[in-house]
């Protein structure tokens, strides 16, 4: 078959729809009147449990719709103070200053909540496997010392690449950063009680993102954010699902490759300022102790001698960890995880072999692992593996292939603002990571370790949940041996992820996938390297992986037009491919925020029109049948409610609809008066269900505890947000600058306590209920 | 409503029909504001003032106590649709004052959120038209600024 390549988009006018679909939708007023009757909202957290798959999923689209849309709302990101009070305050560049909720709430909230459960999953929890027995860092299977040395070798390279080294990274410290927990495999879930102490006895200092004293401010804080050891689960056994996925390693590993690339954007010099380039002959001694390269910043001027990995210092240690991680987490799946007869775990014979791997092959796939974990010397518990179960779940397949897009992204030199930058390739040039011929020829790097997660993640997504008939995605397979036995339904979630993950793998394997590109339009596709080696599909002997790969992603677009949706803009919980009918009749909100989601996924993909007019349709649905304009609180079923639960995954569909909207619609041509409706309801989203602040009065103040939503023993628990720290202004110390200050469970006001009071890391609650009680 | 409103006038403001000749220029102009608050205000304080590049009102909103300044820079000296999507340099404020602090109403290429406008421009020799435009209302800290974000003015002049 010729090579189908895919529209080129053109997104001239992506607002360019009837005016109908411009104004706010639906029969509500474009922004609601103000209430005469104000309902009072309160909330109970119905499960603390940290659920990682989805949690990484919401982690993600929150980082989405954090700076980059506040950046398309127009903010100027150096306009944010994270530590200034009163808190929410957005300073234009030219001095007007104003309560900006909308901005403040996606620029800083938003974004930087989403980073600390990604943190404490890779380094501050314990909550999965030590990276110490990492098949790659520790390939023999030391044990005791001998392990430590070799993980503890990497961690000071890092630091010294990165000039953490002797600052934050130490060398009297087991793995230089104290009380660092670096994990391979995440666990599936686990509760996440931590006691962080409150003490500030090491002056640890936090002026800007994540290093501390960079621009000589002084702001104490808890020394919990220099000190990760009260950071690890209280009674870990007892706390931890022993159990390793596809989907929450997947999705942790998405969240992971979306931070990654942010702190491979720019390299920084001895002075932490940022370097933009060095000379091309300079790029290989980056890093390395005691350089004097002269870079050049964004604007061309010499920055201070020195040039070191990443962003920052800690950044730039952070990212190399992370990507130790994600190359480890793959090599365990490819060579230890996967199961040919769904009773052992023998993986693939070779990295050659998975990168491959066809359709001809046997089937070869990615179980649920149990973990078993024994004391050892070294003081971190040596795991070891089998299958727990031998079934497969789509969302989980769909972790893997936008975790390891990313990943084979930030190394791929053809992608010339990801892996082709010279911050990502000082990091791959065989100091720290080995470099790579970038061919798919299955060497011990990175670059093909993605390549080979990716080929045998897309191939079994194919051969295990695609219906043979309709090429249809279903959600659940059991498997009886080797033979895959499908379920019938697909959820529409499954089906947005499913457009999303399709198009995120095309995107990567044809040098177009950037950070936060998500809303940028594809072009045609030629070649890419995983199509050099054939698939072998069944009839079709000459198709290649991507053109496979496009198909899939256009059938399942085309699903969620033509039967999980209609033009009124209903939406649908799922498909039965055996009744060829919704899964049901249910009218819910996730439903129609995934929709939005996958379709507007779609039209980036393909650039027809119909997918992104049928978003538009099931977004005026939205607006209209579940916005709570009373409450002002979207709802799960048709509104109004009284009781309204959230839990991440349905917060990051909603959100994400209302970001894409802002972005392809609001922020377009003729979108203008979209942009006050959307910035007030995520404005609103933001501050109630993730904060858990109501503001009852309307004022942008947050009367306090009043308006907070769960008063528990005095104190404010936050909202699906459980906790924060000094990312997002949470300090512990009341000063706003200069030295310390009395002790605070919540600084800023804002109703997120800081960790040590919640006795909870900051991270998502599983599950929230508001409770809507009207005058 | 106050939207729904605003965007008839931006379609209108969009139609490649000639306009009417415009009548006699009114002895006052009339300004209307919805949002926050309502207020119309009618009189020759109200209308605006050329001077062959710049449309500039300076005009006193009794509620705010407080003068809203206009000023959109025009490609010509003469009649046609404009709007914040063809005009590059515009703006618009006015602020009122809190005991604490106050109330920022704002506008313009410069500003954030931009807000909109559209002018129909009739006639400049009187200066004769329409102009409709939606400000951001921006609270400062310790201030109270209502329930509504924004706040529609329209002008007749």
């Amino acid at each position: 078959m010729a090579k189908e390549a895919f529209r080129i988009v053109v997104l001239a006018c992506a607002a360019c729809h009837s005016p109908a679909a411009m104004a706010p939708p639906g029969d509500a007023p474009a922004i609601p009147d103000a209430p005469q009757l104000v309902p009072t909202i309160t909330a109970t957290v119905n499960s603390t449990m940290f659920v990682t798959r989805e949690h990484m999923l919401a982690a993600a689209e929150m980082q989405i719709s954090g700076e980059p849309l506040a950046t398309a709302m127009g903010r100027v990101l150096g306009g944010y103070s994270r530590d200034v009070l009163p808190t929410d305050i957005y300073t234009e560049p030219d001095g007007v200053y104003w309560v900006d909720l909308a901005g403040f709430s996606t620029a800083v909230e938003s974004y930087e909540y989403s980073k600390q459960p990604m943190n404490g999953l890779a380094f501050e929890l314990a909550a999965g496997t030590s990276l110490v027995f990492g098949p790659v860092v520790n390939p023999s299977g030391a044990t005791g010392s001998d392990a430590i040395a070799a993980l503890a070798a990497i961690t000071t390279r890092a630091g010294q690449e990165s000039n953490a080294y002797g600052t934050w990274v130490l060398a009297g410290e087991q793995l230089g950063w104290p009380g660092f927990w670096p994990t391979t495999h995440v666990f599936s879930s686990f509760d996440p009680a931590i006691d962080p102490t409150s003490t500030a006895n090491l002056n640890c200092i936090i002026s800007s993102d994540d290093s501390p004293s960079d621009l000589g401010e002084l702001l104490v804080v808890g020394d919990y954010e220099c000190d990760a050891s009260t950071l690890h689960l209280r009674d870990r056994a007892s706390q931890i699902t022993s159990v390793v996925t596809p989907g929450a390693d997947g999705f942790a590993a998405w969240k992971s490759n979306l931070w990654v690339m942010n702190y491979l954007e720019i390299m920084h010099d001895s002075t932490g300022a940022a370097v933009a380039s060095v000379d091309e002959a300079d790029l290989a001694s980056v890093g390395a102790s005691g350089n004097a390269i002269v870079g050049v910043d964004a604007t061309g001027a010499p920055t201070a001698a020195g040039t070191y990995l990443g962003s920052s210092q800690i950044e730039g240690f952070q990212a190399a960890m992370l990507l130790v991680e994600l190359d480890n987490r793959a090599e365990d799946w490819l060579a230890h995880f996967a199961t040919t007869d769904g009773t052992t775990l023998t993986g693939f014979s070779s990295g050659s072999a998975a990168v491959a791997y066809s359709y001809a092959d046997p089937l070869a796939w990615f179980p649920s692992i149990a973990v078993t974990e024994t004391a050892d010397a070294s003081g971190f518990p040596r795991p070891s593996y089998a299958l727990a179960s031998p079934d497969s779940e789509l969302l989980d397949l769909l972790g893997i292939v936008l975790g390891y897009s990313g990943t084979y992204a930030l190394t791929d030199t053809a992608n010339p603002d990801v892996g082709g930058a010279q911050p990502a390739r000082a990091y791959f040039d065989g100091d720290p990571f080995p470099a790579d011929d970038q061919l798919a020829d299955g060497e011990p790097t990175l670059h093909d370790r993605a390549l080979a997660m990716l080929r045998v993640a897309l191939i079994d997504l194919d051969r295990m949940h695609a219906d043979p008939a309709s090429d249809l995605l279903v959600d659940h397979v059991t498997m009886a041996g080797a033979t895959p036995n499908r379920g019938t339904t697909v959820a529409t979630a499954s089906v947005a992820y499913a457009v999303i993950a399709l198009r995120g793998a095309i995107r990567a394997l044809s040098a177009q996938l950037e950070l936060y590109s998500n809303n940028t339009p594809d072009t045609a596709v030629s070649s890419t390297p995983l199509d050099a080696l054939p698939i072998d599909f069944p009839g079709d002997a000459s198709l290649a992986f991507s053109d496979r790969v496009g198909q899939l992603m256009r059938t399942q677009a085309e699903l969620l037009l033509d039967h999980l949706t209609d033009a009124t803009g209903r939406a649908y919980d799922g498909w039965d491919l055996a009744a060829g009918a919704p899964t049901d009749t249910d009218d819910t909100l996730d439903a129609h925020t995934a929709a939005i989601r996958g379709l507007f996924a779609a039209y980036l993909a393909t650039g027809d029109v119909r997918y992104r007019d049928r978003a538009l349709a099931v977004f005026d649905r939205v607006q209209a049948v579940f916005y709570d304009a009373q409450a002002r609180i979207y709802t799960p079923s048709p509104a109004p409610q009284d009781d309204v639960e959230y839990t991440p995954l349905r917060f990051a569909l909603l959100q994400s609809a209302l970001r894409d909207m802002y972005e392809l619609v609001a922020a377009q041509p003729g979108g203008e008066a979209l942009e006050p409706v959307l910035e007030d309801r995520l404005a609103r989203l933001n501050k109630l269900v993730l904060n858990g602040w109501d503001d009852r009065d309307g004022d942008k103040q947050v009367e306090w505890p009043d308006e907070c939503v769960d008063v528990i023993d005095g104190l404010p628990r936050g909202g699906l947000e459980m906790a924060e720290r000094a990312l997002t202004g949470e300090l512990g110390r009341f000063k706003d600058q200069g030295g310390g200050g009395p002790p605070t469970s919540d600084r800023e006001h804002d109703c997120v306590p800081e960790i040590d009071d919640a006795h909870l890391p900051a991270a998502l609650a599983d599950s929230i209920t508001f409770h809507v009680a009207r005058p | 409503m106050k939207l729904a409103v605003t965007l008839v006038l931006v379609g209108c403001a969009g139609h490649a029909t000639v306009p009417p000749a415009p009548d006699a220029p009114p002895a006052g102009c009339t300004a209307a504001f919805t949002g926050n608050f309502a207020e119309t205000d009618d009189s020759p304080a109200g209308c605006p003032t050329f001077d062959g590049s710049t449309l500039a009102f300076a005009m006193q909103v009794g509620t705010l106590a407080a003068e809203l300044d206009v000023s959109i820079a025009l490609p010509a000296a003469m009649p046609g649709d404009f709007s914040s999507e063809t005009i590059a340099t515009w703006s618009a404020m006015a602020f009122q004052r809190e005991t604490n602090g106050g109330c920022i109403y704002r506008a313009g290429n410069a500003a954030t959120p931009e807000g909109s406008f559209t002018l129909a421009l009739d006639a400049i020799a009187p200066l004769h038209g329409t102009l409709a435009m939606s400000l951001s209302i921006l609270t400062e800290p310790g201030s109270t600024c209502g329930q509504q974000d924004t706040e529609d003015v329209t002008f007749s002049f």
